[in-house]
Parts: structure tokens; sequence; C-alpha cells
């Protein structure tokens, strides 16, 4: 038995098998198989030397006339992967131990490639390189099969891996992955993302969970604390079961209210709304109960294409906009740098305090302006609103709104139709924008607090940083009054203030957001139902008394201590399922 | 059966490594018959394999056995003597 901890990114409890994939390509899933699979498992290996030699000819021969000597050394693989020995003691290392094809694979190749090591010959030592090479494509081979296979695996898996990447994801059966655990990543990572879209429990930044972890262990994965148990005792299988079942009744019963709106016991109503990143996940969002999208992240559309013009956005917002059927939907222009490298970016020695997000857009205007044209145009198929991140000076706001004049002019002589009075916004993110925002107010339609990058700012802790982690502190009585006072500023100009981090999917910190007199807020689809249902529970007057308590006081620890205690209080059953 | 064999020494520079055993299985396997190299000292190993040839770990001067049996057991092992003799067409 064996606890690990991480971030969690989405929540869930699952109790499963692992499928463990390596960070190139795939680890050895399991070592074993029965007795009964023997002959299968032979075939299996057999199919993968057919299939790598194919890769290898086609490559071979495409090679041929122009690369003779790289054509040459593939040659060798070739004759490598079809050795006649190597066949025999592969087959025969599967019949005798009932090793599975790969884990065969594998020790027959090391064992050769000890004994070339111990030729001590410079020249023969080379040839490893070929000999790790041929195992790696069998390998690949191999276990792409066995992934492929995947749809027909009886079994439920956790999947663990150093990173998952999109071109694995793309292979899993979703019917049959429960949970992710990875080695790194963070709230945006591909994992995370792939794991609330799927609707399953996912723990990144666990270190080495992909070396800790054997194909086949059992695992639990607690997506809630961000914890992983390797091989759980039976005390602890019952503990999570009865936790998972608890977590499933709430959650099914939070589910069924979540169309109704998030409305103060006396009567005042907020917004829930939901952060996206890919269109496929506006499905469960509306599911979910969101009155909108709050933040649509568009980083991606850009990083899997970076040549993508003003087209490929305005598809994907149109189809984003299609399946919201009216909703509203707020789209965040590019926000690239930062842990978001674009292709062949800068190096630089501090990117979050570097070329990030709307500073990288304004020195490439052309990626910028073909986007905000796609966006005025999808503002003529329904309720879209345009937000510029990273604002941290009027001179940047008012270039970045020129642009959009400019674009608006563009498109208006071309006549190509767009919305005229789109509502354009600004997230904060940086305390030098809230602090003037009373000159931003006149200017903009709203504000949306961005918490993520206003804490890391504020407190200067980087977030991905694992020995300040302990430093970044949401509850930091500088960020509330931060946030305290922009709402007031909002108030008095009478702009909309909304709020889209992680700080509001924290169910304990909901009172005193909504006593700081927010009435808007974004977060991940999966909580909005029980984000609606702690709203649900609070009176305005007494949340705002709250917030006044927060406010005076000077440790961030005693305000978390008493938000804890007040959501015990208040909303025993959606904090205890923490 | 006849079976036959013929024992040379190793003149290519670099001895019988990657290219050069390739070389020498890829012309064994065109023979039916069965094929063992022997390194005088070290071991033996099938005459059809690129790994085992390279892990017999032949250097200039070591001397190996070819052994072949069957029926081009002959053809066969005036073809591989001969191609270690022209130290593997320089390859």
């Amino acid at each position: 038995m064996e606890i690990r901890h991480g971030i969690p990114v989405s929540p869930g409890i699952v109790i499963s098998e692992a499928l463990v994939l390596d960070s190139e390509e795939l680890r050895i899933p399991q070592r074993f198989v029965d007795k009964q699979y023997i002959e299968s498992e032979i075939g299996r290996f057999k199919q993968a030397v057919d299939d790598s030699n194919q890769v290898l000819d086609e490559e071979i021969k495409r090679l041929g006339e122009e690369i003779e000597i790289h054509a040459r050394i593939l040659s060798v693989h070739r004759d490598l992967a079809s050795d006649p020995v190597l066949h025999k003691e592969i087959e025969q290392s599967i019949r005798d131990n009932s090793f599975t094809a790969e884990h065969a694979l594998s020790r027959v190749m090391n064992r050769y490639v000890r004994k070339l090591q111990d030729l001590n010959s410079p020249i023969l030592s080379e040839r490893v390189h070929d000999l790790q090479d041929v195992e790696k494509l069998l390998l690949s081979t191999l276990l792409g099969k066995r992934i492929e296979g995947l749809s027909n695996l009886q079994d439920e898996v956790v999947v663990i891996a150093h990173n998952l990447t999109p071109a694995q994801t793309a292979k899993l059966d979703p019917d049959k992955v429960k949970g992710f655990a990875t080695d790194v990543g963070g709230k945006t990572s591909h994992t995370a993302i792939m794991g609330r879209a799927l609707g399953i429990p996912a723990v990144v930044g666990l270190d080495d969970i992909a070396t800790a972890v054997v194909g086949g262990d059992q695992i639990i994965i607690d997506g809630y604390r961000g914890v992983v148990i390797i091989n759980p005792d039976e005390g602890q299988i019952s503990e999570y079961r009865a936790r998972a079942l608890k977590a499933e009744r709430l959650g099914r019963r939070l589910k069924s209210q979540a169309k109704l709106p998030a409305e103060t016991i006396d009567g005042h109503r907020i917004e829930v709304h939901a952060n996206i990143e890919l269109p496929s996940e506006v499905q469960s969002a509306v599911e979910c109960g969101a009155s909108g999208i709050g933040l649509y992240r568009t980083e991606f559309i850009h990083l899997q294409a970076p040549t993508a013009g003003e087209e490929v956005h305005y598809e994907n917002y149109r189809s984003v906009l299609e399946s919201l059927g009216g909703l509203p939907l707020t789209i965040r222009t590019l926000d690239l740098g930062g842990d978001k490298l674009p292709e062949g970016g800068l190096e630089e020695e501090n990117p979050f305090l570097g070329c990030r997000s709307i500073r990288w857009c304004l020195a490439n205007p052309a990626p910028f302006r073909a986007q905000i044209r796609a966006i005025l145009r999808a503002g003529v198929l329904g309720p879209v609103r345009l937000m510029l991140p990273m604002i941290t000076s009027i001179s940047e706001l008012d270039m970045s709104l020129q642009i959009i004049d400019e674009v608006s002019d563009e498109l208006r002589s071309e006549e190509i139709p767009f919305d005229e009075n789109m509502p354009i916004g600004v997230m904060v993110e940086v305390p030098s924008l809230a602090l003037i925002a009373s000159h931003v107010a006149g200017r903009v339609s709203y504000l949306s607090v961005g918490t993520n990058d206003l804490v890391q700012y504020t407190l200067a802790v980087d977030r991905g940083n694992e020995h300040v982690a302990s430093l970044y502190d949401p509850m930091h009585p500088a960020v509330l009054l931060l946030i305290s006072q922009l709402v007031q500023t909002g108030q008095e100009h009478g702009v909309r203030v909304s709020l889209c981090g992680e700080m509001a999917s924290e169910t304990i910190y909901l009172p005193l957001l909504v006593g700081l007199g927010l009435r808007e807020i974004s977060v991940s689809p999966q909580l909005i139902p029980e984000v609606k249902q702690v709203i649900r529970s609070l009176i305005d007057y007494e949340v705002r008394e709250l917030s006044a308590r927060c406010l005076r006081m000077s440790d961030g620890d005693h305000i978390t201590r008493e938000l804890h205690r007040w959501a015990v209080d208040h909303y025993p059953e959606v904090v205890e399922r923490f | 059966m006849s079976s036959q064999q013929e024992t040379i020494k190793i003149t290519h520079s670099s001895g019988l490594h990657a290219r050069a055993s390739t070389e020498f299985v890829r012309l064994a396997q065109r023979f039916s018959a069965a094929i063992s190299v022997s390194r005088i000292g070290g071991s033996t190993v099938d005459g059809k394999s690129t790994i085992a040839v390279m892990t017999l770990g032949a250097q200039l001067g070591d001397e190996i056995m070819i052994e072949t049996s069957g029926s081009d057991a002959e053809q066969a092992l005036a073809a591989l003597t001969e191609l270690v003799r022209l130290d593997f067409h320089g390859v």
C-alpha cells in the first residue's frame, strides 16, 4: 500500500485496475498473461513483427533513393526485427513464463543489449542503439495494438501516465477508462480537461506515479482531495467505496436540481456560468445547469493549429454557440505564453512576467486580428462577449480596443455581418488593473476577475511551483481587498463584475464571494450543481456580514478557518464530501 | 545429409560487427542448409541470426568455424568462407 498526493483536477472517486502508459510511448501494461492466452500472445508478437516490418519496408523504400545510408540502417533494423533466434527466444519466454509479448520482448532484448555491452567493443556498443530502436518499434507496435484493443477490454481501468497526450487519449475507450493519474500537469493540462470532459476523477502532479505503479495494480483515485492509493488495503477500499457511494448519491441529487436557478434564500440571483476549453464540454456544461459560458479558453485552437485563421476560429465558435442554444458565450482572446507556450515562442527567463497573453497578441497582431474578426462575426449567431486577458494598463487596453475598432471598420467596409454592439470586457488578473479599475470601468462593459493569476501576481507566488505552493493563498487579505474594491467600483460605475477563477470552485469560499457582492461566477462544468446548491442555502445579508468580518481579519489562515466553520454549519453535506 | 566445416581467420579490420554480420546472415539465409558459426574459444551460434552472430564478438584476428549441413551445405560453406575472405565486400 502506498499513498501519493497530487493536484486534484477532476472530481470523483474511483477504485480500479491500472493501465500504465509511458512518457514516450507506452509502458508495459502487464507482465503476465493467463495460460490460456499464451498462444494468442505469441500471435500478437508475430503480428507486431509483421506490422513493424511493413512500416520499415515503406520507410526504406521512401528513403532509398535520397538517403541511402539511413535506409541501410533501417534495413539492419529490419533484419533484427525478423531475427529467427530472437523470435525463438521470445516465443520460448512467453511459453515458459506466461509472460506478455511486451515483457518477453523487453527481457530478451535486454539480455542481448547486455551481451553486446559486455563485449567491450566500441563498434558493437553502437549496435546497442539499433537493438533498442528495434525494441522500441516492436513495443510501440504491440502496445498500440493493445490500446486499440481497449475497445474490447473486459475490465474498466484507470490510466496512469507520465503525461497524457491528445494522441493517447484519443485512442482510449471512454467507456472503459474510469480515471487518470499523471506525473506532471496542472489544472489546465490536457489530462485535467479530458478528465472533466469525460466526467471521471483525475489527479495530476504526482511526480513519479507512472514508475511507482505497475500495470494491473489496484488503484484508488480521489479526485476531490488529490490522493492516489496504490494497492490499498481492505479498510481503505471499504472507506473509499462508502465515500464514492455518498458522493455519487449527492451528485445525483445535486444534478437533479442543477437546472434550478442559483438564488439565495432571500432572492438574490447569482448567474453560474461554466469555464470550458473544448467545444465538446458545452453539452455537459448545459446539462450541469450552466447559464452560459463565462470563460471560453481559446488557446487550444491556436496550439492545435498555429496557423489557424479566422475561419477555423469562426467555425469553432459557431459550433459552441449552436450547442449553447441561446445562452451567452464569453470568448477570451488568446492567452498564450506563461505555461501555454506557442510553437517557436520566445525563450524567456521569467515567462509569467514576460511576453504572454495580450502582450503576445499585441506583438503578433495577425493572429489576434483574425481571432477578433471571428469573434465579432460569431456575435451574429448568438450572444457573444469578447474578453481581453492580462491587461495591465490603460494604454494596453486602448491599443486592444483600437484594434477591435479597426477590425470592425474592416468588416463593415467588406459588408460582412457582425455584432456592432458586442460587450467588450477585460479580465482583471493583475493588481495594477484592479487598482485603476475606476479608469477602466468607463471603457468596457464588464470586468471579470481571473483569480488564478490575480493571486499569483498579488502574492508573487508561482502557482505551478511546489516549493512555494503553500504561499499561494487565495484568502490572503490583499487578494480579498482587491476583489472587494473592484466589486464596489463596478457597482459605482454600473459595470458588471464577474469572477472566473478556481476560487469560485472551492465551495467554502462561495459565501464570501456572494457576500462581497459578486453576482456572476464561472466554474468547471462538473462543479456547477454543487455551487448552485450552496448558493441556494445562503442568505445575502448573512453572507454580507460574514465577508465584512473576513475583510477585517489580517491573516488568510484565519479567514479560511472562519469560512470552513461557516460551511460546516450551513451546508455540511457538500463540505464533508471533501 | 552432409555436414561440412571450415575454420577461417577474420581479416576485416572491424571484425564481425553489425554490418559484416548482416552481410553474413543475409547470405546464409539464402541457403536451406543449417548453418552455425563458432568463435574458436567462444560460443556457437545460429548463422542465420544477426543478433546471434553480432554477439559472438568475433574481432580482427579471431578464428571462426563455419559449419553447414543439409542439401546445399557445400555451396553454403563455399559462399560464406568466400565472403569472410573478401572482408565482407568491404562493408
